[in-house]
């Protein structure tokens, strides 16, 4: 199929100055290899490729002899530090901005990158003075192909079908992650592992200062092929209207029964106002659900676990109340946000990510609209078992080529990239130029101009991002309420079972879950019965549960087993 | 032929003018030798116009309404807006500004427009090509186009043909893998076939090859259907988004699909704790104004294919 | 201009008095080569038309053979094992496969009575209306609908019909009970097809007008001449003149029969549950498409157009027996 023309060898990309190792003649073979040869090929035969996934994690002394060095880096010490791992935050702008990288780290080299947006097309590089800009201070050109976010997954898997239209560096979310994409990786990308495993990280310093468990995160079939974009240690909260709940005279629940009672109190639909939006998200991480778990030694799945059962009865019992509003019932999540922001409902789930946002959306016509997340609690009102959030939210890619400069090169762009806050380059990266794409305000924190607000975007941002901090200084309300309630959560949160493994589950078993989304729904809503459950769970362990287990179960390690 | 084809665009009963002095007494579009309709009836109709109008109009009221209010405003009727607040333009703004929009304009108005008529010189070739009863090999031929509607190909396959072909980033991807549609072909060949036989026959017999038939007989009585399946062809042209996501990487060769499809996505979840960080959020009046522009280059070309839908001119005038 | 098209066609057209229908051309190898001289401008101006749909069409649907292979993206076509008939078994003997066709056939059973019907109603009510401003004004509102998103379409209907929608505000404030609407699995059917009207009937008349302008007015006269009232004239010139139409649109609708708003349902899908949301599309959306599992999506698709393409054929059929030329002539 995929050679109805005869495929070109890889285009190659323009002179880069640098001192080339191989011959040309040499890349361009591998290039036409490459387009010629179906990726798995490739793969069987890829020497690089190191432990298969399918034997299970690596050990200890297997991840040590790649790792990267940790050297962390602050150039500015937080306001609010962190606690337990949990998220630093800056109120303040530092009262110098110090310089992150010397020099210039491109040597004119031209890379296509393909990245996801969710935000509005920005204007083209041409008219696009924060690309310009970036570039600039690069010294290289990073051409952007910016797609569409929702429809990404679809995208990445049609263009890694076809390598000779892989670009020169690749985005790719978590959530995106192709299936059997394992296959895929050592054929089409680079393994970057030579060029940072140990102490060669050393000549990136902003990449040293990424956290181990993000470069676990993005070994592959035992190599490093990912730069991280690194998660937070918890990503989602229940958030709650607390100007609302002070007006009606409630305080944040402590227990599953007070959140029940404050939702139905909260809810009167003479004033349009209802308790709550589909917390379904939320129920699950309340009591407690992850995908996989360990009880009395044994794995176990989510939809195998009790808890999981206690959080369909907690949702069904919520929304039989009449507490849920009858959008969200009707499985209207996109206007979710809208309801909660005006009123309509007054307590919500959603990512951490989505705070800022609403803020930055309804501040300035609701002034005194207040959304926080409650402090997470058992169901019985115990203290609260959280589960740590994955050690990286985006990867990026370097396409597979022999020309190490041209790697090189890329790595010490990730590098001024992963600058800290507190750098000039972090301010570039987020905020381009002053007086161009940002202002100040009375603060003297950044603000992005209207020119900025179309041509700043988190683009750069993806390829690679320092260890996260909140460092929303023109909010320095919300830094602080958001770093302390982090702060309050973190010594709450463990490690899942397979915490930080980059694990990909065999593909005919990736739709074995479906049918509980599909009856969790159903029981939620009033119509299927909780005793469905049974019969659900025994048909996903003889349609391929039990074989998942006993996959999943090789990845166990030792101290997982014994908990 | 052409001559009377162009004449009594008012006439619509094709029965020449009205005398004046029967405007008074009866409606004045009512030809001689109809019967007038009891009050009823009339009244029935009336109501039933009204009541299909107002379903569509009191919708695309509030679209338009919530496209035009403000932040507080839809705060306040915590969705679309019914009762007019406070009104301003910002949405629109926002969404014109910068010159993106204005440049995916230009885009699509051109793949649309070359994408339209690559599309109706092929279909409608292929239709009278298929339409004329006994003619050789058109069995298999339209058994090769019947096949094209029910067995699709999936994304991967497409995209490596495409990417093959040579087509990633350049308009032509999304001209050609769609520039036919057996439905179309098979509703224009339904319309060519319908038409009187005698009229060809004749032709032929004055010495009419197949290509002066097409030209001169077919198409100037079909103006109506191929005004409709131009239309649909348009339609699809300029509604396509997926196709552009997959095969045009350069931000600046987008259509205005992707483009205002991005003021939408501003409200998608990303999963986690991703912050998007973009300077701009979006408001249910950026979505709707989005609605809004999408629909307004339709607004403006419908006329041109309503205005041959008056019935009968065309046969009329051929007859004549 | 085709030069070689004049007089010597062999069962040629017109010389005959017969209807050209009937014509019949002699079935000998001299026969083949003759019509195939005769008819070669007309084979010429279906060329671009084939090419086209040889390579953006059949070079693609030939990418299908991975419903017989265990198929990865990353390993090719070429590379990927072949597998037998396990894809098209995985999809038959899943009972939540059949589970979806039979939603999807009574979706489109549904529809073809309460939706096909109403945009020929609507023209020939258009039609019948006198006044060109009034029926320019109605059409230009009517077809409107059809550029909304189904986002936003369901999201129109959930404001007006839904738990806190404006029609329960009023029931409320009026002192009745609310009512459930868009999250009653019971009333689906009548829901999704409402929005469809809703979004679709007005775009749906445009078709039947354009069928309507070729009619000759001249026979409405004579009609009436002879004494046929209203109702005879649309019942023995309207409706005949629209009869190929809406045979070719029902029978090219049947061998859609099992495609149903895959966007419309993916929407409303919680709020009713998949038991009565769940189609053909969505299934092999969640099974196939969303898990990167492209065999079993291509195998699912294979057996839907197969499926759809017997019942066109059959449709056809039928339509041969009423005398009616539907999608496919006899000969």
């Amino acid at each position: 199929m995929e050679q109805h023309t005869r495929p070109a060898p890889a285009p190659d990309r323009e002179h880069r100055g640098g001192p080339a190792r191989r011959s040309l003649l040499g890349t361009a073979v591998a290039g036409a290899a490459l387009a010629a040869l179906p990726g798995g090929l490739a793969a069987c035969t890829s020497r690089e490729a190191g432990a298969q996934q399918d034997d299970g994690p690596l050990t200890e002394a297997e991840f040590a002899a790649i790792m990267p060095t940790h050297q962390p880096l602050t150039l500015a010490e937080p306001d609010i530090p962190g606690v337990d791992g949990s998220t630093p935050g800056y109120t303040t702008l530092p009262a110098a901005l110090v310089k992150a990288v010397d020099g210039v780290p491109g040597k004119g080299g031209t890379y296509t990158v393909m990245s996801p947006a969710w935000w509005t097309t920005p204007p083209g590089a041409e008219d696009n003075a924060y690309f310009q800009a970036v570039n600039e201070a690069l010294g290289a050109t990073l051409d952007f192909q910016i797609a569409d976010g929702n429809t990404y997954a679809d995208k990445l898997q049609a263009v890694l079908a076809s390598p000779k239209d892989v670009p020169d560096w690749v985005v790719i979310p978590t959530w995106n992650i192709p299936p059997r994409f394992q296959q895929g990786v050592s054929a089409l990308f680079t393994d970057l592992t030579d060029f940072i495993a140990g102490d060669e990280v050393l000549k990136y310093p902003n990449l040293a200062n990424l956290p181990t468990d993000a470069w676990k995160y993005c070994t592959f079939n035992g190599r490093i092929y990912g730069l991280p974009y690194p998660g937070e240690l918890i990503g989602n909260a229940l958030f709650y209207r607390r100007d609302i709940f002070g007006q009606l005279g409630l305080a944040a629940p402590t227990s599953a029964d007070e959140l029940l009672q404050v939702a139905k109190d909260a809810t009167d639909p003479a004033a349009r106002r209802w308790g709550c939006e589909d917390i379904w998200d939320g129920a699950q991480l309340l009591f407690g659900c992850t995908d996989w778990m360990m009880q009395d030694g044994n794995l176990i799945s989510r939809f195998e676990s009790p808890r999981y059962r206690e959080a369909i009865e907690f949702m069904r019992e919520l929304f039989a109340s009449g507490a849920v509003h009858p959008d969200a019932v009707a499985g209207n999540t996109q206007q979710a946000k809208d309801r909660f922001e005006a009123g309509q409902t007054v307590i919500s789930a959603d990512g951490l990510g989505g705070w800022h946002e609403a803020l930055t959306r309804v501040l300035p016509s609701n002034p005194s609209f207040d959304q926080q997340p409650m402090d997470w609690f058992a169901p019985d009102g115990g203290a609260p078992t959280l589960y740590k959030g994955a050690p990286v939210n985006i990867f990026s890619f370097l396409k597979k080529t022999d020309d190490a400069a041209a790697v090189e090169e890329m790595l010490a762009i990730a590098n001024y990239i992963a600058s800290p806050f507190g750098s000039e380059e972090f301010q570039l990266v987020n905020y381009g130029v002053e007086g161009v794409t940002f202002e100040r305000d009375a603060a003297g924190a950044p603000a992005l101009n209207e020119r900025g607000s179309t041509e700043v975007t988190s683009t750069y941002g993806f390829l690679v991002s320092p260890p996260i901090v909140n460092a929303k200084v023109q909010f320095p309300q919300y830094v602080r309420d958001f770093c302390d309630w982090m702060a309050r959560q973190a010594p709450h949160v463990v490690e899942p079972v397979f915490y930080g493994q980059q694990i990909q589950d065999p593909s005919q078993f990736s739709s074995l879950g479906k049918p509980f989304d599909d009856l969790a729904k159903d029981i939620i809503r009033g119509r299927s019965d909780v005793s469905e459950l049974d019969a659900a769970v025994k048909n996903w362990r003889s349609s391929g549960g039990d074989e998942l287990r006993a996959y999943r179960e090789k990845f166990l390690t030792g101290d997982e087993a014994a908990s | 032929m052409s001559v009377t084809n162009q004449n009594a665009p008012q006439d619509v009963n094709g029965l020449g003018p009205v005398p004046e002095e029967r405007l008074r007494v009866r409606s004045s579009a009512r030809p001689v030798w109809d019967e007038e309709p009891t009050a009823a009836g009339k009244g029935l109709k009336g109501l039933a116009l009204v009541l299909i109008c107002a379903a569509v109009v009191v919708p695309l009221y509030t679209v338009l309404l919530t496209s035009l209010s403000t932040q507080a405003t839809i705060t306040e009727a915590g969705g679309l807006v019914l009762v007019p607040g406070e009104l301003t333009l910002e949405a629109y703004r926002q969404v014109l500004s910068g010159g993106v929009v204005t440049r995916a304009v230009l885009v699509s108005v051109g793949i649309t427009a070359v994408g339209t008529a690559v599309s109706m010189v092929v279909s409608v070739l292929g239709a009278y090509g298929l339409s004329r009863p006994g003619s050789y090999g058109h069995r298999v031929v339209l058994f090769t186009l019947l096949i094209t509607m029910f067995f699709g190909a999936g994304m991967i396959p497409t995209y490596l043909l495409v990417s093959n072909l040579g087509l990633i980033d350049s308009y032509w991807s999304l001209i050609l893998p769609t520039a036919v549609s057996a439905f179309n072909v098979l509703l224009l060949r339904g319309f060519f076939t319908g038409i009187d036989a005698s009229l060809i026959d004749s032709a032929r017999i004055d010495g009419a090859g197949d290509w002066r038939i097409l030209a001169q007989i077919v198409l100037p009585m079909s103006k109506a259907v191929t005004a409709v399946i131009a239309l649909f062809y348009a339609v699809g042209y300029w509604n396509s988004f997926f196709q552009a996501t997959l095969y045009i990487n350069d931000a600046t060769k987008q259509p205005l699909q992707v483009v205002l499809r991005s003021f939408v996505l501003q409200g998608v979840d990303v999963p986690g704790a991703v912050d998007v960080g973009s300077g701009q959020v979006a408001s249910l009046a950026v979505q709707m104004a989005v609605a809004v522009i999408a629909i307004v280059p339709v607004l403006l070309v419908y006329p041109f294919v309503q205005k041959h839908f008056s019935s009968g001119v065309m046969i009329g005038a051929v007859k004549g | 201009m085709a030069s070689g098209t004049r007089v010597e066609r062999p069962g040629e057209r017109a010389e005959q008095a017969r209807p050209p229908r009937a014509r019949r051309a002699p079935k000998t190898r001299t026969g083949h080569l003759a019509r195939l001289r005769r008819d070669r401008s007309l084979l010429l101006m279906c060329l671009p038309m084939v090419v086209l749909l040889l390579v953006f069409a059949y070079v693609p649907i030939a990418g299908n053979v991975i419903a017989w292979q265990d198929y990865s993206p990353f390993t090719g076509i070429r590379a990927s094992p072949f597998v037998g008939w396990y894809n098209f078994e995985r999809v038959f003997t899943d009972p939540a496969f059949w589970a979806a066709v039979r939603n999807t056939l009574v979706i489109t059973l549904f529809q073809l009575v309460f939706f096909f019907p109403i945009p020929i109603a609507l023209a020939l009510l258009l039609n019948s209306v006198l006044s060109s401003r009034v029926r320019v004004t109605v059409q230009s509102i009517v077809y409107l609908p059809h550029f909304f998103s189904w986002v936003l379409v369901v999201s129109i209907f959930q404001q007006i019909l839904g738990g806190a929608g404006l029609l329960n505000r009023l029931l409320e404030a009026a002192g009745f009970s609310g009512v459930e609407i868009v999250t009653n699995p019971d009333t689906f059917l009548f829901l999704i097809t409402s929005q469809a009207v809703w979004k679709d009937a007005g775009w749906g008349i445009i078709v039947f007008l354009a069928a309507l302008a070729a009619v000759d007015p001249s026979l409405y006269e004579a009609a009436a001449m002879d004494g046929a009232n209203r109702w005879r004239r649309m019942w023995h010139i309207t409706l005949p003149a629209l009869k190929p139409v809406i045979v070719l649109l029902l029978i090219l609708r049947l061998g859609d029969a099992l495609t149903v708003g895959f966007e419309q349902l993916i929407l409303q899908r919680d709020a009713v549950g998949q038991g009565v949301a769940e189609v053909l599309d969505t299934f092999v959306y969640y099974r196939g498409v969303r898990n990167g599992d492209w065999s079993y999506a291509a195998a699912a698709g294979l057996v839907k157009g197969v499926v759809s393409l017997v019942l066109v054929l059959a449709a056809n059929k039928v339509a041969h027996v009423f005398g009616e030329q539907g999608v496919y002539s006899k000969r």
